[in-house]
């Protein structure tokens, strides 16, 4: 029963992020717990891998709106917008975030380019660029990404299995406004899968950021008595002995060309925050 | 002899220092020794003085026996041997605080019949220390003991010797005699047990007083002391007005070379100063090397008489209008008054008047709370400089947490301050009839009002702290006020807390994780709370650099 599976995931799951990478998640993902490298052919992929649209054949769009943690006085709000695309025998992609708080502003413009190399392997680059505004003090910084995906194909006849791996900030780019070494955001690797076992989709990420890993695990089943929509949930965890976890849950609907979702986060240890909603719109060209 | 230190930086300072023989030989001593090396210390224990005196004994039945009073007891030590009473007993005497014991001796009681009966056939003598209680270790056996009149004028039982012939001595706090022998039924009587130790005595004390020529403002004390591991000093200093009004000793706790400002009433006609020098080990003393105290005999005002006015009944964690009104009476030979501060509840100042005239806020008078945000300081524009006798009222909104809040009025004058390199605040004096302390009622909520977050944005490289203030208004007794910070995604930052009581918070936060690394820039979370409770206040605040 994919509940069981569900609760499995649940128990044995958690998530978490970091500045700047918190930007421009949608719901979708999100209800995934982030666990998103390995999955293509979504505006959303922009954010985690420059290879995820290369075999991308439609125009799509979507917008996201977060509000997170509802339980402080003054919340603050991300907005985001993804765009991809065919283009010259690949995918295109653009992502732009904006995250507002009080006294402090971000915005983060990804772009990205992937194209198959060969039937089961697509490599893509991305382009990123990050800034902040507090005060009198501002700062932008560029970052580079790659990506590839290779897909397994079916290692059972009902299973079909995907394998990804991002590298991100290559370049090592300061995000201080003075340059001090301590704002300086070291590359970010991981390495990702995507099982898909009778249209159910498992998902895994596996992050290694300045020497912390991240677990983040997805599934997503579709339920019938909901008319066709989209279950999701996911976790993520992160710290020694990943005491720090997050739970997912979404729901997703088509209707002809849109589709429409809604994701909550929930940082275990930060209850009385009230978590995170996301709610997502999106376009799919025929 | 008097020492007056004449610094070119305080030019109109004087100071007086206490930091050789000769003048701590001045004060008057108890339980302490002017030492040439190391000048205050701890006074060395007499062996002939037996520290077990006046000290408690009590049984293996928990029950206390006049063992240790000095006195040889009649009948009340006296037991017949050949019972269960008597064999194995137990005496255990407390010293209070490891000491080094050098000798024990016991001493023979009498019987009822006075008598000379037989002492104990065996006995033996062991100690513990207190960090180890239960941990006993021997001091002296005897097993056998054949004779039958005990000599009380001798030492009947244990001395350690070494090779050399020189005394061992053990560290410890309790002293356990248990009889281990008997022979045949007969009168035991047990008179005294006696701890003669080495090392330093547990407590002294050395005090002396100065008088400068005319009344002064007491301002900075500074001192240096060596504090070794299980010892103390806490210097108290108080001063006494011309009108011969004593303050009562205001302390402070030594851990280190420090200063701290006189808080009691000024103009003072005589300054004294109290240094209490304790251990809790019998061979470490404390070491006083230098007393500092500065003193200007340039009044910020001739007199400073102040009142509070609050609403009635006062309730905690209620904001309530107070009115703190202050008589000034200054000459052309004091610094004035531009500086005024009032220390006990934080003041958000509504209005300033001086003589009935409202004083136009940023124009006329600025005001900040405190750096603890447990009062608050007032700047006068130098065209409102008072400089005669004017009547000054304060008004603003207070809250207070606590049943009883002792409040406190000063002013001082920023020219002094530039001059001398800190302000010398000159304390006020409670109006006849009036007093500072101020009464509140209720149980308020655990957390009161808003949390105040400065610097913002912060900047780890220009600020050298984010301060987060706020008021516990109620909490229970051994619970901690946590504050705990978190980025953006939920990731566990940095955790500080505090020993709770109802009170103003501060708690400082560097920018740096637990692991001592200056976080990214970013908007980040916190959360203040109270340990086992799950109200909380969470907030946002941005790290920029």
């Amino acid at each position: 029963m994919w509940w069981r599976t569900s609760v499995l995931l649940l128990a044995l799951v958690p998530p978490v992020g970091a500045a700047f990478e918190f930007s421009g998640r949608g719901a979708q993902s999100t209800a995934l717990g982030g666990a998103f490298a390995a999955s293509i052919r979504t505006a959303e992929a922009v954010w985690y891998n420059p290879a995820g649209n290369a075999q991308q054949q439609k125009w799509q769009a979507g917008t996201t709106h977060a509000l997170l943690y509802p339980g402080l006085d003054q919340s603050p709000a991300l907005n985001c917008l993804s765009v991809t695309g065919p283009l010259r025998g690949g995918g295109f992609q653009l992502g732009v975030s904006f995250l507002g708080a009080d006294g402090w502003r971000e915005e983060v413009i990804a772009l990205g380019y992937g194209q198959p190399l060969h039937e089961r392997f697509a490599l893509g680059g991305g382009l990123r660029t990050s800034a902040w505004k507090a005060g009198d003090l501002s700062h932008r910084a560029w970052h580079v990404d790659i990506g590839a995906t290779w897909e397994v194909g079916f290692i059972h006849p009902r299973a079909y299995l995907r394998l990804a791996l991002v590298a991100k900030g290559l370049n090592g780019a300061n995000i201080a406004a003075g340059g001090q070494a301590a704002g300086q955001k070291k590359p970010v690797v991981v390495a990702a899968a995507l099982l898909n076992w009778a249209g159910r989709e498992v998902l895994l990420d596996i992050e290694r950021r300045d020497g912390r890993t991240e677990f983040r695990v997805g599934y997503e089943t579709r339920t019938v008595s909901l008319n066709g929509a989209r279950f999701r949930m996911g976790g993520a965890a992160v710290g020694s002995g990943f005491d720090e976890r997050e739970l997912n849950v979404g729901l997703g609907h088509n209707y002809k060309q849109w589709h429409f979702d809604y994701a909550y986060s929930y940082p275990m240890h930060l209850s009385g925050y009230g978590g995170v909603h996301r709610f997502s719109v999106g376009y799919r060209q025929h | 002899m008097l020492l007056l230190e004449f610094s070119p930086c305080r030019a109109e300072l004087k100071t007086w220092v206490v930091d050789a023989v000769e003048t701590f030989a001045l004060g008057t001593t108890q339980g302490v020794q002017v030492h040439s090396d190391s000048l205050v210390i701890l006074a060395h224990l007499d062996e002939d003085v037996n520290v077990a005196l006046g000290r408690s004994v009590i049984d293996d039945f928990d029950k206390p026996v006049p063992l240790a009073d000095g006195a040889i007891d009649l009948v009340r030590s006296e037991w017949i041997s050949g019972t269960n009473h008597v064999f194995d007993k137990q005496f255990t005497v407390d010293l209070g605080l490891d000491r080094g014991i050098k000798r024990v001796r016991v001493l023979a009681g009498e019987t009822a019949l006075n008598q000379p009966e037989y002492f104990m056939r065996g006995y033996r003598l062991e100690t513990a220390a207190q960090v180890a209680p239960q941990v006993w270790h021997l001091l002296a056996e005897q097993p056998d003991n054949f004779v039958l009149n005990v000599d009380t004028s001798a030492d009947s039982t244990w001395a350690a010797i070494d090779e050399r012939g020189e005394a061992i001595p053990r560290e410890g706090r309790f002293v356990r005699l248990t009889i281990i022998r008997q022979d045949r039924s007969n009168w035991v009587a047990l008179g005294e047990i006696e701890v003669f130790g080495v090392g330093y005595i547990s407590e002294g004390f050395i005090e002396d007083s100065f008088a400068p020529p005319m009344p002064v403002n007491v301002g900075q004390i500074r001192w240096q002391v060596d504090r070794p591991e299980r010892t103390d000093i806490e210097l108290q200093v108080r001063g006494a007005t011309a009108e011969g009004t004593e303050e009562p000793w205001g302390s402070v706790a030594a851990h280190s070379d420090g200063e701290f400002f006189y808080r009691g009433d000024e103009p003072v006609a005589r300054m004294a100063y109290r240094a209490r020098l304790t251990n809790s080990a019998p061979f470490v003393s404390p070491a006083l090397k230098r007393i500092a105290i500065d003193y200007d005999p340039v009044l910020v005002a001739q007199q400073l008489l102040a009142e509070v006015v609050a609403s009635d009944p006062l309730r905690k964690g209620e904001e309530v209008t107070l009115v703190c009104r202050v008589e000034v009476a200054a000459s052309v030979d004091d610094h004035g008054v531009d500086l005024l501060r009032v220390q006990g509840p934080l003041l958000r100042v509504t209005a300033v008047r001086v003589d009935g005239r409202e004083l136009v806020p940023t124009e006329d008078y600025t005001w900040d709370p405190t750096p603890d945000r447990e009062g608050v300081l007032i700047e006068l524009a130098p065209n409102e400089q008072i400089n005669g006798v004017a009547t000054v009222e304060i008004e603003g909104q207070a809250l207070f947490v606590r049943d009883k809040t002792a409040m406190r009025f000063e002013a001082g004058n920023k020219a002094q301050g530039d001059r001398d390199g800190y302000v010398n605040w000159q304390q006020g004096q409670e109006m006849p009839g009036a007093t500072w302390t101020v009464l509140a009622a209720g149980t308020p909520l655990q957390l009161l009002g808003e949390v105040q977050v400065e610097p913002r944005p912060f900047s780890p490289f220009a600020d050298e702290y984010v301060r987060f203030a706020f008021v516990v208004g109620n909490i229970e007794a051994g619970r901690e006020v946590v504050l705990k910070i978190y980025d953006l995604t939920g990731r566990s930052i940095r955790q500080l807390a505090q020993t709770g009581s109802a009170r103003t918070y501060q708690f400082e936060w560097d920018g740096r994780d637990g692991s001592g690394r200056v976080v990214e820039p970013g908007l980040y979370l916190y959360e203040v709370g109270i340990e086992g409770s799950d109200k909380a206040r969470r907030g946002t605040f941005v790290v920029a650099y």
